[in-house]
């Protein structure tokens, strides 16, 4: 698998949060950051461009803690299926980079 | 320094930097209040081709204003700033000579936006005001001054005027000797390890810094809106603080086009009272501290109260701080110097900035003392500690000695204002970060001493015209 773009990680993620933000329905669009393994059930045509960067960081593992932030704006929420599977994609891009 | 590179994190981050906070009332125009920021650490006149600017969009700088004591901000003035080049395929910053705000053979402009914000509404006051260019040596940038230094005065509605761009540094220092275990010329002959005395150095004469200014009327920053004519008045003080913050998160482009940013901004540096963060915050907690609003300020009471610095004095210099060293309590008059401002009486009758007891690092400026109080009060670089009322610490003045005043302070100075039990250390009252003889007696017939004058100017912004990078050597 190429490794993971961080440009492609925001266009994936930018393209994920016309579909609503604060659901999991939306955030599956991540998905995208290890298409080879993970596919979105939403297609990513559909989706509405957010105009302005998104960047999505884990906030906690262990309690599935998400900070989603657009704009000037942040909201944090717990998704410990989104996280889960957002570990496995950067454990797969760890291992693509040899650093572990 | 002041608050230049004061903390690990900021010293990496220069145009977010808050190097000085000024706030006084404007000599010129006393109906107002000239509030300056600077940020940009030690410019180095002929430091192109890529000349100092402001952030490009990713800084916010803010010059905060709390005006009931409480050290939340009840007005706001916000700075953004937005780079233009006119032609990306030339490495020059000029092209030709640059002789108005518009000339075309300016390459690389920033125009930049004012917004006031009170009771949490905000109002745009200004947009794409034009900066300045650096001042890059008499061929590219010639007549500076009257040419675009001035012109970058911009006076918006309702008696306000706005400059923001490249002034000459103000504060002064001798950081040599500061630094290498505060050896204080011309007293290197009492410290610990003893050389013979000479004269200090003006270590920040030859460098630039990037200002934000505004002025505005008093009626503006008052809780009620009035113009406070008597120092007593609660109403008539107010608490300053610098600010620049960037976004929450930041990612980086691997074909170096750009970096994503997104999040609420978040505050990165401030500064109010000078030296607070450099000399009074432990190395461990600087950066904290850059990341606190005031109102957070109790955290740091401990190091205010029993400074690093006043247990440091009497070891450097053996046998001259002995009533220093012997002082154990708590240091109520650097408390209120720096956290809470100076209740009435303290000083004189006629004068305070006690803003309540919550601590909070805030410039506290008394904006019903008039800033030319004639004789015998001359103006005194050494503000209050002079007798002159009008300065540091109420507010600061571009041209006050803070690093003397705030010596001498720690020193013990200051204690008989709180406790009459103490008798300060003949030292206490001599003390000096000497960059000039003799200031101790400077009762000055004109504003500022002959050898400073050159770094400030008598109209806004006050700060002096900047350097130029041909006639200023870059070491």
């Amino acid at each position: 698998m190429a490794a993971v773009s961080r440009r492609n990680f925001l266009t994936h993620a930018s393209a994920g949060v016309a579909a609503g933000v604060a659901t999991a329905g939306g955030l599956t669009a991540i998905g995208g950051l290890t298409a080879a393994r993970y596919t979105s059930p939403a297609p990513a045509s559909g989706l509405q461009p957010l105009g302005e960067h998104m960047i999505v960081h884990v906030r906690d593992v262990a309690t599935g803690e998400i900070s989603i932030m657009a704009g000037t704006s942040e909201i944090v929420y717990r998704d410990s299926e989104v996280v889960a599977r957002l570990l496995q994609g950067a454990r797969q891009a760890q291992s693509a980079a040899g650093t572990t | 320094m002041s608050s230049h590179r004061e903390a690990p994190e900021i010293s990496k981050d220069p145009v977010a930097d808050n190097t000085d906070t000024y706030a006084f009332v404007s000599p010129d125009a006393p109906d107002t209040v000239t509030l300056i920021t600077n940020y940009v650490p030690l410019e180095g006149p002929a430091g192109g081709p890529n000349f100092y600017e402001f952030g490009n969009e990713d800084v916010l700088y803010r010059i905060n204003v709390d005006n009931d004591g409480d050290a939340e901000p009840d007005v706001i003035y916000e700075f953004q700033f937005k780079t233009t080049v006119r032609n990306p395929g030339s490495f020059l910053y000029n092209t030709g000579q640059v002789t108005s705000l518009d000339d075309p053979d300016w390459n690389r402009r920033q125009f930049y936006s004012v917004k006031r914000i009170r009771d949490g509404r905000g109002t745009v006051l200004g947009s794409n005001l034009a900066s300045p260019p650096c001042n890059i040596g008499p061929r590219s940038t010639p007549d500076y001054e009257a040419n675009l230094g001035l012109p970058a005065v911009h006076s918006l509605d309702g008696g306000v005027k706005v400059f923001a761009g490249q002034r000459r540094e103000g504060f002064y220092v001798d950081l040599g000797s500061v630094f290498d275990l505060a050896d204080l010329r011309p007293f290197q002959k009492a410290h610990l390890i003893s050389t013979e005395p000479a004269l200090g150095v003006d270590a920040t004469k030859a460098v630039n810094v990037h200002t934000i200014a505004i002025q505005v009327p008093i009626t503006h920053l008052t809780r009620d809106g009035s113009r406070p004519k008597r120092p007593q008045d609660a109403k008539a003080v107010i608490g300053v603080w610098g600010s620049a913050s960037r976004r929450k998160s930041r990612v980086h482009d691997e074909e170096g086009e750009g970096e994503a940013e997104a999040g609420p901004w978040v505050q990165v540096s401030r500064l109010a009272n000078p030296l607070f963060n450099e000399v009074i915050v432990p190395m461990g907690r600087k950066d904290r501290w850059n990341a606190l609003p005031p109102r957070r300020d109790s955290e740091f009471l401990q190091y205010v109260q029993h400074p690093e610095l006043a247990r440091l004095l009497p070891v450097l210099y053996p046998n001259v701080f002995p009533n220093l060293a012997a002082y154990a309590k708590e240091r109520a008059d650097l408390v209120a110097i720096l956290l809470t401002g100076v209740p009435t009486g303290v000083v004189s009758p006629d004068f305070q900035n006690f803003t309540g007891t919550r601590p909070a690092d805030m410039l506290r400026l008394n904006v019903a003392i008039q800033p030319n109080q004639g004789p015998p009060t001359a103006t005194n670089v050494l503000g209050i500690l002079g007798g002159d009322l009008a300065g540091f610490p109420n507010g600061r003045r571009v041209f006050d000695d803070t690093v003397t005043i705030e010596l001498r302070a720690v020193a013990g100075a200051t204690i008989p204002l709180v406790d009459k039990s103490f008798t300060p250390d003949a030292a206490a009252g001599v003390v000096s970060d000497f960059v000039y003889p003799p200031i101790a007696t400077s009762t000055l017939p004109a504003q500022i001493p002959d050898i400073l004058k050159d770094r400030y100017l008598t109209r806004f912004p006050y700060l002096g015209v900047p350097l130029n990078g041909f006639s200023t050597p870059a070491t």
